[in-house]
């Protein structure tokens, strides 16, 4: 410890590797919950991915309507078909669309937020009424008029989601980048002799990530509540591929008669958005820089 | 005389992530009515635990593990909450540090001050209103009644700093904890503001706990000095004797550090190659102008106004002015972060304007920046390795072996272990960051360094070292320095030639023992009467 340090009282502080501070979100109760819950999720979608166990589109009559037995763990629908193995499909569906449209949603609206803010003047002007226009739609809405108006397919159903979210991740990419665009180090970049795009990429986008990671996890978990709600209404995946919107509507009418129809989608939808949610409030707490000290 | 504040050899200790670490050891500390005693200490020598304690507004993970604290009598050191409640505000007052973020911008001056006394049920409605604005032309503030029904933003740094004190005093308190109260504010500032609250507790007879950093402003405003160094009290006394012959080490060293206007100057001796007459000038700014344009208002904001200034090669060149007087824009077109509306800057004769590309790129090689603030100049994600590289990778200087090297050389030349490149920010303290940012700033070999405030947030021992560190630097290379500073102790210490600015024009400039022994601006006159002197009143 140099002489200056050591007039100053400031005592030697331990090394966060950047590691560490990953495995911290890992540490706190939401956030391991969240990773089990997602861990869970993510094996029961890849199983049926990758076609184990029973055909989620195997009709079989003479099953319709069974509750829950050994050789079908959740039941079957009104065409014999096995939940549990629509349920897994219904997973990987909505874990398939989610994750697509956040990509394109997150790559797209960071990268118009962050040159918004940080170069202003037309481009942050344009940037900000496209958001706003866009806010003004109920997002539920939007979505709906894309996903109609498109071929429906899977594809389709995430391309309408991630435009609904691409203004929130623009939004929360502009504030901070606001503010770090007068930073000092920024400033000293730029007298060093950065070009204003590589201090951009070099040292604000590095200095937003943490708040992004958050904002991607909880988006996550929204984009798989659209999708349900569209599959719900008749716009989202379309039949006969199994979606967990899909399965809830094909249950209501018969819940009076086989209630396990609407519980095991239930259940599915809820675990996975909670998963999701629990993750993001870990990685939150974890990246918070206020939190290091408890 | 019975003291009304009395700490008896208090103790506290943090629950930390690495243990408890004990923050105070044994202080003892008398406060008379109608006395100030002055606490002064570097950042870290828990002088602001000691406010908090008083106030028994400890964070969470501190306790007391020892002494108490008496009040009038009253052993406050483990009254319960609701009895805290009851004092604060009544009988301890406090002045905060930060007048900018210590007023509720949603409500009235006026509202905040009432509710102070509502709180604690000493007067309400139309009396309590008519106190107020009582206490508001008494902390200085003019035309009261009208001002009374405005808004924080409505109010300047120093006007605010009044408000915080009329609120203070507003329930007559026994004690008045004023924690930092004008290290925010500008010196001709700070010195009105001082002079009101000093008259205001004289005439109330408050008990005055003065926090503060500064040794000079200490001495000449309180009755009795306590020095705190790493929760001790190294030495306490009368305030004249303390300054005239310090006992403790740690205290003579902090005088010896502070800059004093007296003092002698550390710069090299004016011209030492006798040869050149007139070194060449580096950097010639002329009529240069920047304009601001404000939201919702017509008229453009002048922050630089028609300047002209020349920089020699191997000199400092300072420019001394308060906050808002256009220093900072001027060290900004310097670097051409920004571009000036009117007017030229030439550097070896070639206009800044004209420069693209590669040659704004060699413009840049030669001129490098350190900015003020030690926490936000380096990015927090780089390691210091990374920091003092950037420069020399944006430039495509050598390969990553010799850029090694360089960086280890570079952290020598300000004087820190070669390990600490692996190092982040946030490992290092204030000192060591500005170290890093110089290190930085001299990775190009430039020609001129601008060094915004760049001394101003630091301690006193740690700026001595970093002014040093420049001069060292300025004799053994030669390196020129535009030194922006409001500080003029330390300005008179290092300049060889100074320019006074004030509302975005040169008021004064020459050599700084004439601008500042014989000011004629009445602006800079006042900027030097300003300036706190502790040997003065000593003698």
């Amino acid at each position: 410890m140099s002489a200056a340090a050591d007039m100053h009282g400031v005592p030697e502080v331990p090394t966060t590797r950047a590691a560490g501070r990953w495995a911290k979100a890992f540490r706190t109760p939401s956030g391991i919950v969240g990773l089990v819950l997602m861990a869970l999720v993510t094996v029961l979608a890849l199983l049926a991915a990758v076609g184990v166990g029973q055909d989620p589109a195997a009709q079989d009559v003479q099953a319709a309507l069974q509750g829950p037995s050994g050789s079908h763990w959740f039941g079957t629908d009104q065409f014999g078909r096995d939940i549990f193995a629509r349920v897994c499909a219904g997973l990987a569906n909505s874990l398939r669309v989610a994750l697509v449209s956040v990509t394109v949603a997150a790559i797209g609206g960071v990268l118009l937020g962050i040159l918004a803010g940080y170069y202003q003047g037309v481009l942050d002007r344009v940037v900000g009424v496209i958001t706003n226009v866009l806010f003004a739609f109920p997002s539920l809405l939007l979505a709906l008029a894309l996903a109609a108006t498109l071929h429906r397919s899977w594809l389709t159903v995430a391309i309408a989601i991630a435009v609904v979210y691409l203004p929130i991740f623009a939004r929360v990419a502009r504030g901070p980048v606001l503010t770090l665009r007068h930073a000092e180090y920024v400033l000293a970049a730029t007298a060093v002799g950065r070009s204003r795009l590589s201090t951009l990429f070099e040292h604000v986008l590095p200095n937003i990530l943490g708040i992004l990671v958050v904002q991607v996890t909880l988006s996550l978990s929204w984009a798989i509540l659209t999708e349900a709600a569209l599959s719900f209404l008749g716009f989202g995946t379309p039949p006969p591929a199994a979606s967990l919107g899909g399965m809830v509507y094909a249950a209501q009418t018969l819940s009076s008669v086989a209630p396990w129809m609407l519980f095991a989608p239930g259940v599915a939808l809820i675990l996975a958005v909670v998963g999701l949610n629990l993750l993001g409030d870990g990685l939150r707490a974890a990246l918070d820089p206020r939190g290091t000290n408890q | 005389m019975t003291p009304v504040l009395s700490v008896r050899d208090l103790s506290v200790t943090f629950d930390t992530g690495e243990g408890p670490v004990q923050a105070l050891h044994d202080i003892s500390i008398d406060v008379a009515a109608g006395e100030t005693v002055a606490v002064v200490g570097q950042s870290g020598s828990g002088k602001s635990t000691l406010a908090s304690c008083v106030n028994r507004l400890l964070a969470d993970n501190g306790r007391i593990t020892a002494g108490t604290i008496t009040l009038g009598g009253q052993d406050i050191t483990r009254a319960p909450e609701s009895a805290m409640t009851a004092i604060r505000g009544r009988r301890i007052g406090l002045v905060p540090q930060d007048p900018m973020t210590n007023l509720n911008p949603v409500m009235t001056v006026g509202a905040q001050i009432t509710e102070a006394l509502e709180v604690h049920g000493l007067a309400s409605g139309q009396k309590a209103r008519e106190r107020a604005i009582d206490l508001l032309g008494q902390a200085g503030i003019e035309r009261p009644a009208s001002r009374f029904r405005q808004y924080p933003h409505e109010f300047s740094g120093g006007m605010r700093q009044r408000v915080l004190i009329a609120m203070a005093l507003a329930c007559r308190p026994e004690v008045l904890l004023a924690d930092e109260p004008t290290s925010a504010l500008d010196v001709t500032v700070q010195r009105l503001v001082l002079d009101q609250m000093a008259e205001l507790t004289a005439e109330l007879g408050t008990g005055v706990l003065l926090i503060t950093h500064d040794l000079a402003l200490a001495a000449e405003r309180a009755d009795r000095v306590v020095v705190m160094h790493r929760g001790r009290v190294v030495e306490s006394g009368d305030a004249a004797t303390i300054i005239a012959s310090p006992q403790h080490d740690y205290t003579q060293r902090l005088l010896a550090a502070a800059p004093a206007m007296s003092d002698v100057k550390v710069i090299p001796t004016a011209v030492d190659d006798g040869s050149a007459e007139r070194p060449e000038t580096l950097l010639e700014v002329s009529g240069a102008v920047r304009r601001y344009r404000i939201r919702g208002q017509r008229e453009h904001l002048h922050a630089v106004d028609g300047i002209d200034l020349s920089i020699p090669k191997g000199r400092t060149v300072a420019i001394v002015g308060e906050s808002g007087s256009g220093k900072s824009t001027a060290a900004r077109l310097a670097l051409r972060l920004e571009r000036a509306d009117a007017g030229t800057i030439r550097y070896r004769g070639t206009d800044l304007a004209s420069l693209r590309g590669k040659n704004l790129l060699a413009y840049r090689r030669a001129i490098q920046p350190v900015f003020q603030n030690p926490y936000a100049t380096l990015d927090p994600r780089y390691t210091i390795g990374q920091v003092i590289d950037e420069p020399l990778r944006v430039h495509r200087i050598g390969d990553a072996a010799s850029r090694r090297k360089a960086v280890a050389d570079l952290l020598g030349r300000v004087d820190l272990p070669a390990a600490y490149a692996q190092r982040r920010p946030h490992e290092l303290s204030g000192g060591q960051r500005q170290r890093v940012a110089i290190a930085r700033a001299l990775a190009l070999d430039p020609e001129l360094v601008v060094m915004d405030e760049a001394v101003s947030a630091l301690d006193v021992l740690v700026q001595e070292q970093i002014l040093e560190l420049m001069v060292d630097l300025q004799r053994d290379q030669g390196l020129s320095y535009l030194f922006i500073s409001h500080d003029l102790a330390v300005v008179h210490l290092v300049a060889h030639h100074v320019y006074v600015m004030k509302s975005g024009k040169i008021v004064e400039h020459g050599d700084p023992d004439t601008v500042f022994r014989s000011p004629q601006d009445p602006y800079t006159q006042q900027l030097v009467a300003a300036v706190p002197r502790p040997h003065e009143q000593a003698s």
